[in-house]
């Protein structure tokens, strides 16, 4: 009963305390009611994910199911990150607190981790037989590598849609690699622990890459953040 | 917890309660203290996870005092090492330790 317990706090754990990092981190906290109706979005993106997957599979044949290139880049990475996108696109870019590129990370970090959170449920308590031992095993691991490497994917999502929804001319190239970056950093993460013949440890270079990437995105925001606060302040003054 | 998350409070204060706290924390999770009353693995991999998410939220809280520090440049720098080393130390203990043991063990 105690491991039971201690399951289920542990599923929810990695993802919530990420939510409430980033949420609380952003110099003007966005309304909680906005970040738990992306989180729950998040959670729902299973629901249109497996229609398209089971449809291409239909489509192209059953055989490539089993393919890791396709399981990794089309379904896991692509699917995924096309659908988080359209929530932050369509939904989240509609609220009238999305004042701010650092906005689009929050929100982004929001609709990934619904997503790791359903995950999480999924593969603790849906796929196969359950076994206590397993199940916390997989928890343990997945708090450390899958549901940092969702959020990192959302910070970067979102970042680019921020850039793009506040940008200054008409290009398009960030809503371009609003989609791309998250899509192949996801995608090559996967593939490296679904390919047999490579070394799943390659998945911490790709977590470092995105680390890396997110440290560099958060800053350049947050020093746009601060230069903005000091601007108003001097015209304020 | 609000002003100590914003870096509203000083750095001393900021610094030595809530790295008391974690250490205090840690010790007693790693210790044998409880490991002879609670069998449990979900309990530990919980309690881990626990430390990690709390190294974390101290880390900002410390870096956020240190960054609005305006005393000596020295103590900001030596206080945003410590909890550096405690979020590895935390990362170590939660997962590395135990991932990759035989690395470790031929390291160290």
């Amino acid at each position: 009963m105690t491991d039971k317990i201690f399951l289920l706090l542990s599923t929810m754990l990695p993802t919530i305390a990420l939510l409430l990092f980033f949420m609380y981190s952003d110099k003007f906290v966005e309304p909680k009611k906005n970040v738990l109706s992306t989180f729950i979005l998040g959670i729902f993106i299973i629901a249109p994910l497996q229609v398209f997957h089971y449809t291409a599979v239909m489509i192209l044949g059953e055989p490539i199911d089993y393919n890791p290139f396709f399981r990794a880049f089309f379904k896991a990475a692509f699917l995924e990150e096309l659908f988080k996108f359209c929530v932050l696109y369509f939904f989240c870019t509609k609220f009238t607190a999305f004042n701010e590129p650092m906005d689009g990370i929050v929100y982004g970090i929001a609709a990934s981790l619904g997503f790791a959170f359903w995950e999480n449920l999924e593969y603790v308590y849906i796929y196969g037989e359950f076994d206590m031992e397993d199940a916390l095993i997989t928890v343990w691991g997945r708090a450390f590598t899958a549901v940092p490497s969702h959020a990192f994917d959302g910070v970067i999502m979102g970042f680019f849609i921020g850039k793009h929804y506040f940008r200054t001319n008409k290009s398009h190239i960030n809503l371009l690699l609003a989609l791309l970056v998250p899509v192949i950093l996801h995608g090559f993460y996967d593939w490296v622990l679904m390919e047999e013949s490579i070394n799943s440890n390659f998945m911490f270079l790709f977590m470092t890459i995105e680390f890396g990437l997110v440290i560099y995105l958060y800053r350049s925001l947050k020093t746009d953040q601060l230069q903005k606060k000091t601007e108003s302040e001097k015209k304020l003054n | 917890m609000k002003n100590y998350w914003l870096g509203n409070t000083s750095l001393a204060k900021t610094f030595w309660s809530l790295v008391l706290f974690i250490l205090i924390y840690f010790y007693v999770i790693h210790s044998n203290l409880l490991h002879k009353k609670i069998e449990s693995l979900g309990f530990y991999i919980f309690v881990d996870m626990l430390g990690v998410v709390l190294s974390f939220f101290i880390l900002g809280s410390v870096w956020r005092s240190a960054n609005n520090y305006k005393g000596n440049k020295i103590w900001p720098i030596l206080s945003k090492t410590s909890l550096i080393l405690i979020v590895i130390y935390s990362l170590y203990k939660a997962y590395f330790k135990w991932r990759f043991p035989d690395l470790i063990n031929n390291i160290f």
